[in-house]
């Protein structure tokens, strides 16, 4: 049994592990960063802590968003380091049965790139598990660098 | 002649002159004298008639003359070849008769005798035998001569003066006639066959008898004029008339409908002022509701502010529900990496994000209620807006209506009061109309009595009979009776030409043939 996180961008549904969100927050402006990666939206400061938000949408190939104060930033810890997610909304916090999650198809993709994890069907709507791991690995970041040390 | 008168005239001569037998007992010598002396006495008469024309002028011829001369001896012989008798008597009346009937004076007659006579005495006394007879027998003798030639003048010339006031009595008794003819309206009546001696008493006569004719012609066509003036007038009255109480009757339905035309612009100018007094209230009420039309989008503005603040509150509210739902993820996030230690945390933070759902959904559901409210509020004060112009349009008109009204009523009284002038001079050609009918009653009574008039002057004027002109003439009007009585009267009064024998100028042939009788 395991615990997600499900939130939408447009009319799809997607989830993350729980165990990986630390916080989550309403949008606020973002700091742009230069010769950032297009679905980079800059740096935010959360408690002290730069974090590079990611719009998940574009990360995604599914167009860039616009995002307002209803727009919810969901904070990652992937790997060593907190990502900020841009999303439409979080819609729940579900249980699942781990074996029910099914492998994406693998239809003429590269298989490093695919940033689904897994689907898994929550009250009749199916959810795709987003592999965070893959989701930061192209976004280059500067070092942590704990403001105050 | 009567032969009592005959015998009678002779006898009483006879014993007035008395001739008796002694005187008888002469007659033959004297017939033995008179065809001694008779013929050259006769001669010599006529000789002398020859030489004169007046007595010349009763002779045409000489033949007649010696016809007459003969029979003149045959006479003289007749005289004394018997006793005085009736026969005789005859015979010198006819002679008288005759000198009458052709003119001839008793001069010439008595010339003759007194030239025969002293033919004969002479011849007596002188060349006879019987002047061998003794004084005493000789004056017997001539006494008788003369005595008979007396006798026989006395009879002739009282034929002959009897004759001519026979002829005299004629001629006055044809003029008595004619004149009473005249008197009795006879003008075709005509004097003719008068002798010579009466013809400027003809022509008086009858200038005077045409002059009147003429003139009661005149007076006869006058009055046809005057009967066909009258007749024509009476008609034209009478037309007049009929027209006149037509026009009577037309101006009384003229004036009735005037009077029903007054009161109903009476009435329109009445519905006029009142339609001006309810179109002021309804401008006024309009006004009001252009008012009310204002505060009420005022009102609706209100509305739409308040519900503007609502929505700003309802976005505050959805806000906090916003934050209160990552709020309680959060909690749930951290509920789950507690692990078992967090469950019931977890629940508790399932609630408030339920909760903050409910808030968030109301909301939205508040929003979309003040969002329709808003539109339906700004669609109200659209309409309202036009309710407003279509308010204001209607002041507008209904003060044009205003306008108009008063207009119409000050029309309508102006009207009325003409109106009311109109029946004023409506109700004087009434009036008039009324004179106008009686003076034409007044006229028709007036050509009827004209013309009754002219009918009786007609009447009189056709009692006289006038001749063929009044006969040609046709009457201008079909009057029968007196129309069929001149008529009537007119072929009566055909001239009728008198012949009078015994009154024969002696140019007449059939005077002359009565010489065979002398």
């Amino acid at each position: 049994m395991r615990q997600l996180i499900t939130f939408r961008i447009g009319a799809q549904s997607l989830a993350v592990d729980i165990m990986a969100t630390r916080e989550i927050r309403a949008w606020s402006p973002t700091t742009p960063l230069p010769h950032a990666a297009g679905f980079v939206r800059g740096v935010l400061d959360l408690r002290g802590i730069v974090l590079p938000v990611i719009d998940l949408s574009a990360r995604l190939g599914w167009g860039d968003c616009d995002p307002t104060p209803r727009h919810v930033v969901m904070v990652m810890q992937i790997g060593d380091r907190p990502y900020g997610l841009i999303v439409d909304a979080v819609s729940d916090i579900a249980t699942i049965d781990s074996a029910d999650v099914q492998a994406p198809p693998e239809l003429g993709r590269d298989g490093d790139h695919d940033l689904v994890k897994g689907i898994v069907t929550i009250q009749g709507e199916m959810v795709m598990i987003l592999d965070l791991d893959r989701l930061a690995g192209d976004c280059p970041l500067p070092e942590e660098t704990p403001l105050a040390a | 002649m009567q032969p009592d008168q005959t015998n009678h005239g002779i006898e009483s001569r006879v014993n007035f002159f008395d001739l008796d037998q002694a005187n008888y007992d002469a007659f033959p010598a004297i017939a033995r004298a008179v065809e001694k002396a008779a013929p050259a006495a006769l001669d010599r008469f006529y000789r002398k008639v020859q030489e004169t024309p007046e007595a010349a002028a009763f002779f045409s011829s000489t033949a007649m003359m010696n016809h007459a001369k003969a029979k003149q001896l045959d006479h003289w012989r007749g005289m004394f070849a018997r006793r005085l008798d009736g026969d005789y008597f005859a015979k010198a009346e006819k002679i008288g008769h005759i000198h009458a009937r052709i003119g001839l004076e008793p001069t010439w007659y008595i010339g003759g005798y007194a030239l025969v006579l002293e033919q004969m005495i002479g011849s007596l006394l002188t060349g006879s035998p019987l002047s061998r007879l003794g004084g005493r027998q000789m004056s017997r003798v001539i006494g008788t001569l003369v005595k008979c030639a007396m006798i026989d003048m006395d009879i002739a010339l009282s034929a002959y003066f009897r004759a001519a006031d026979a002829d005299r009595m004629a001629v006055i008794g044809q003029v008595g006639e004619a004149m009473d003819r005249l008197a009795q309206g006879d003008f075709s009546v005509e004097l003719t066959g008068l002798p010579e001696s009466f013809a400027k008493l003809v022509e008086d006569f009858n200038s005077m008898r045409e002059r009147m004719r003429d003139t009661l012609l005149q007076v006869s066509e006058t009055a046809d004029g005057i009967n066909t003036g009258a007749t024509e007038i009476s008609q034209a009255a009478s037309d007049l008339s009929r027209r006149t109480e037509q026009q009577a009757a037309s101006l009384e339905e003229t004036a009735a409908a005037m009077d029903r035309i007054t009161a109903s612009v009476r009435e329109t100018a009445e519905g006029a002022g009142h339609v001006y007094t309810s179109v002021g209230e309804a401008q006024t009420d309009a006004t009001e509701g252009g008012r009310v039309v204002r505060e009420a989008i005022e009102a609706m503005d209100g509305i739409e502010r308040s519900a503007q603040e609502i929505a700003q509150i309802i976005g505050v509210i959805d806000g906090i529900a916003f934050q209160t739902n990552l709020l309680a993820l959060n909690a749930g996030v951290e509920a789950a990496r507690a692990g078992d230690a967090g469950k019931g945390f977890a629940v508790v933070a399932n609630e408030v994000r339920a909760l903050a759902q409910r808030s968030a959904d109301a909301a939205k559901d508040i929003k979309g209620l003040i969002d329709s409210s808003s539109k339906q509020v700004e669609s109200g004060v659209h309409l309202v807006g036009q309710t407003g112009q279509a308010l204001e349009r209607i002041v507008t008109k209904v003060a044009e209506i205003a306008a108009l009204a008063s207009e119409i009523s000050a029309s309508a009284e102006t009207q009325a009061a003409n109106m009311l002038q109109v029946n004023n001079a409506v109700a004087d050609m009434d009036k008039m109309t009324q004179q106008n009918a009686a003076m034409v009653e007044q006229t028709t009574a007036a050509a009827h009595s004209l013309e009754s008039e002219a009918e009786e002057l007609t009447k009189l004027v056709h009692r006289f009979r006038l001749g063929q002109e009044k006969r040609q003439r046709q009457p201008a009007r079909p009057v029968a009776s007196p129309v069929a009585g001149t008529e009537a009267q007119g072929s009566r009064a055909r001239p009728r030409r008198r012949v009078v024998g015994n009154l024969a100028v002696a140019a007449d042939p059939a005077a002359q043939g009565d010489w065979s009788d002398f």
